[in-house]
């Protein structure tokens, strides 16, 4: 499967606002919001916005996909608060009641780091495997986690070079 | 949650490349007739002023400039999930992994399966459940976001049907 420049433009547009570095012809740029994604019928270039710096600064770069990338978590390192919410997320969709509940939680290398929880609610602990269904995805991806992307062939982004951790 | 015009713009974002209409910018201003312009979303921007994303369209006749839009104006145009074709309802089975089954019963588990797209859980793993909101989004069915909260992009007036 080709990954076309199009394709990473959109893998990008699904990071807008994170944040993102550039090593572009030895000008090195870290830690600027990404704040516009464009290109996508170029063969060669993404054009990339970039602000946050000093004094509001921003601007326009045109780059190559390997002269720029997000700046990412790994799924594997998700935080206790993140994970928590996570959970939320998943109870409310099952329409679960979430008060007095107790979450263990570890991620399932085999399985593209999908979210394994044991859950404890009733007085009961359910051995319970949770689909990522799709507000719960929305959210790791908000908070900057790289998922697998089905545009990148089930990769995700830091398996493609398009991210770094 | 406020719906920030950063929020409207990263939602947005994640469908680069559907089509898009707004109003153009001349016809912003008081006593002019409005235009709308339809067309590609080749560029997506958070934005710098309070209201407004810039946005790239391209269509056949016309080639914009990145110009900022006040965000209200717009709209991605989207089909809504319960018209899904039978085309894509294949796919998401495929994704599901229902292989056995005949093609015809393929296509109504797949759409039964997304008329309850928010309740209930299904024997899908994860990336499955990612696989298939990713696709449908990737061909331009208009979905619930979190960032929305949970309403989709039509119910929070950024985008239109088709029909529309």
């Amino acid at each position: 499967m080709e990954i076309t420049n199009e394709i990473k433009a959109k893998v990008f547009a699904q990071y807008l606002g994170q944040m993102i570095e550039l090593d572009n012809s030895g000008s090195k740029v870290r830690n600027r919001k990404l704040i516009s994604v464009g290109g996508i019928d170029d063969e060669e270039y993404l054009k990339l916005r970039m602000g946050e710096a000093k004094d509001g600064f921003t601007h326009v770069c045109f780059v190559k996909s390997n002269e720029c990338k997000l700046i990412l978590k790994n799924i594997s390192d998700i935080t206790n608060e993140y994970a928590i919410e996570f959970t939320k997320l998943q109870q409310e969709g099952i329409g679960k009641n979430i008060e007095n509940i107790k979450i263990g939680f570890h991620i399932d290398e085999k399985n593209n780091g999908c979210l394994d929880c044991i859950i404890e609610w009733d007085g009961y602990s359910h051995d319970y495997w949770q689909p990522v269904y799709s507000p719960s995805f929305q959210y790791l991806q908000s908070k900057g986690y790289d998922l697998p992307q089905y545009l990148l062939g089930g990769k995700t982004l830091q398996e493609c070079g398009l991210a770094v951790y | 949650m406020e719906l920030t015009n950063e929020i409207k713009a990263t939602v947005l974002g994640q469908y680069l490349g559907q089509q898009m209409q707004t109003t153009t910018r001349q016809s912003q201003g008081e006593g002019l007739p409005s235009k709308k312009l339809k067309g590609q979303l080749k560029e997506i921007d958070i934005g710098m002023v309070d209201s407004f994303i810039g946005v790239l369209l391209e269509n056949e006749t016309d080639v914009s400039n990145h110009t900022n839009y006040n965000t209200d104006q717009c709209k991605l145009i989207l089909k809504p999930l319960s018209d899904i074709t039978d085309e894509d309802a294949l796919e998401v089975a495929n994704i599901c992994r229902w292989n056995h089954l005949m093609e015809s019963s393929r296509i109504v588990q797949a759409k039964e399966l997304l008329g309850r797209f928010w309740n209930g859980q299904t024997n899908l793993s994860g990336w499955d459940w990612i696989k298939i909101y990713q696709y449908l989004q990737s061909k331009g069915y208009d979905l619930p976001h979190l960032l929305l909260k949970s309403k989709t992009l039509q119910e929070c007036g950024l985008a239109i049907y088709e029909q529309d």
